[in-house]
């Protein structure tokens, strides 16, 4: 395990530079001067020169990225555009809010998608798994802030159950931060729900062909014993790859939600960066969650490794 | 005709099939199927309620008709989520097939480029092209098409591996086909199906994407009509007109879903064995 372990972060790093490169590379690729675009066009040749001279833009692209990698590991992201604070404290004091929505929303979808999705796959072909394919999938095809807007505009604002929009820290008053989480939870796990559902309906039936399962059949073994300590082990590893593949869709549709709910995360940031066009910011972000993304699906691999140690001969 | 044939034994997904075929008519005949102008504004009826003689979905701040607008935003929505996978399909294809075919370093370095892109989630993909092109339809179309040409370029590697060494494709290299040929002749057919269902499933993502950036201010931008757009004035005038972003929202419901439905019969019907 240790062997394969220092094999997998050996491959983290070739990929972690790669992905530097392709993002700082991303703020050249933009037509024209990426300065002039952020000033707009009206702005004089002088003024945008002198903007260039004080981010460094003007300096050979060798010398830019050198300068800028060697920020990263003390943790430099660099300044914004436009008001040119750092954005590595921006970001982090981001992340309680970002963290706490994101394992919210995740722990309701677990809630919501593991049951459902193993009793269908448990039971196949059942009226219980016919409704159960329709929802999910029709719970998959839903935008997610459209559920969010629905369930504010009920639970919110119609029938006044919680409030709407806003954010109130943990640390403040935590009971007001468990109120203010419900909505945005509920629309992200809702959203994420039904994928992890079907997911999981998929590996139970799986699970359920293997040899293995009908050895234990044959041996007598009670459908309880089966199902516990056959098929739901085995399918819980393969729904563990199949997760940290997606942990982007969580990343992408916790963006949307905060937007929608006034949740004061990393994502209303980001979007926020993309309307006003500061480069800066976005590249910083992308690197971030790219980064976080990479990181997740690396302890996927290696807590898979170590349930399944058939995958660290492969 | 056969694939007609075959898709009547999947009821759901013909079903599917034909709700996809009356958006897409509906998108191409929307002058004709509209009853206003989707831009014209009468400050007379702002804000009429559901039901309203004329105005059945109502109509929006700006007076503006709901039902006109949901078709034509359909347009919208189909003509981005089209355009955006036809430019992942065109692009990763090519990448795939190539990488796949010629294997050694062309093979290992285009992946690892196409691990990064896939590394990196696909709305942030697109919110990085958006930010570089600004918010307009064809920035949406090029963010998606970046986007999803990591996928198309795995999937279609991967199934250039799993034929490269079959039989018929050793027989035609034998009677001396060109490695062109090869690729139109023998390895395109061969993972066409399996290209086929990822168009699907992607062009329901496609058009929740749209929805998304659309929704984030980051879409088509206004006067024109499109869904996600709505949802986000709908979301403003929550209040006043609910129906702005119930409709919008339902419309692209009805739509994904039914793609969804449309990709998953067609993957059972082109592999039976996925059938579960």
């Amino acid at each position: 395990m240790l062997r394969y372990t220092l094999y997998r972060l050996l491959l983290f790093v070739p990929l972690l530079w790669g992905l530097s490169v392709v993002v700082f590379v991303y703020i050249h690729l933009i037509p024209g001067d990426p300065v002039q675009a952020m000033v707009g066009a009206s702005a004089s040749q002088e003024f945008v020169a002198q903007l260039r001279e004080e981010f460094g833009l003007n300096r050979p692209l060798l010398v830019q990225y050198v300068d800028w990698i060697s920020g990263l590991p003390a943790g430099d992201l660099g300044i914004t555009f436009r008001s040119r604070q750092p954005i590595a404290p921006l970001l982090l004091a981001r992340i309680p809010a970002t963290l706490q929505l994101a394992l919210a929303g995740l722990l309701i979808a677990l809630l919501v998608g593991l049951p459902s999705g193993i009793l269908a796959g448990l039971f196949k072909n059942s009226p219980f798994d016919h409704l159960f394919s329709i929802l999910s999938l029709a719970g998959y095809s839903m935008p997610l802030f459209w559920l969010g807007t629905l369930l504010m505009v009920w639970l919110g604002v119609s029938w006044k159950v919680l409030p709407s929009q806003g954010y109130v820290p943990f640390t403040q008053d935590p009971l007001k931060n468990l109120q203010y989480l419900v909505l945005p939870a509920v629309s992200l796990g809702l959203g994420l729900g039904p994928y992890i559902g079907r997911m999981a309906r998929a590996a139970v039936i799986e699970a359920l062909q293997e040899q293995y399962v009908n050895y234990a059949h044959a041996k007598g073994l009670r459908m309880r014993t089966v199902v516990n300590r056959y098929v739901l082990r085995n399918a819980m590893i393969s729904l563990l790859v199949v997760f940290g593949l997606n942990i982007g869709f969580l990343l992408s549709g916790q963006i949307v939600i905060e937007e929608l709910f006034n949740w004061p995360g990393a994502g209303r940031l980001i979007v926020r960066a993309v309307l006003e066009r500061d480069y800066f910011m976005i590249q910083a972000s992308v690197l971030i969650y790219a980064s976080i993304f990479l990181a997740i699906n690396l302890l996927v691999e290696l807590l898979h490794a170590y349930l399944d140690p058939r995958v660290q001969l492969k | 005709m056969d694939f007609l044939k075959r898709l009547r034994r999947y009821p759901v997904a013909l079903a599917a099939g034909l709700c996809i075929l009356a958006v897409v008519l509906t998108a191409l005949f929307a002058p004709v199927l509209a009853p206003y102008d989707p831009d014209e504004m009468d400050t007379a009826t702002r804000f009429a309620p559901l039901g309203t003689p004329g105005h059945w979905l109502g109509t929006d701040e700006f007076g503006r008709d709901i039902l006109s607008r949901i078709i034509y935003g359909s347009r919208v929505s189909l003509l981005v989520a089209f355009t955006a996978v036809a430019v992942a399909l065109a692009a990763g294809g090519v990448l795939g097939v190539l990488a796949g075919f010629s294997g050694g370093v062309a093979d290992v370095l285009l992946m690892r480029l196409m691990d990064l892109l896939f590394a990196i989630p696909a709305l942030m993909v697109a919110l990085g092209v958006v930010g570089l092109l600004g918010p307009s339809a064809f920035s949406v179309v090029v963010a998606l098409g970046v986007a999803y040409t990591p996928l198309f370029a795995r999937i279609a590697r991967s199934a250039v591996v799993g034929v490269r060494s079959a039989a018929y494709i050793e027989a035609a290299r034998a009677m001396g086909a060109s490695p062109a040929r090869l690729i139109r002749c023998e390895v395109l057919p061969n993972i066409l199906p399996i290209l086929l269902v990822q168009v699907t499933a992607s062009l329901a993502w496609g058009i929740l994407d749209e929805a998304s950036l659309g929704f984030l201010g980051l879409g088509v931008q206004p006067p024109t009509s499109s869904w996600g757009a709505m949802l986000t004035t709908g979301r403003q005038y929550m209040y006043q007109a609910p129906s702005i972003a119930l409709f919008a929202g339902a419309a692209v419901l009805v739509v994904v879903f039914a793609f969804n439905l449309f990709g998953d019969g067609l993957r059972d019907l082109l592999d039976p064995r996925s059938s579960r």
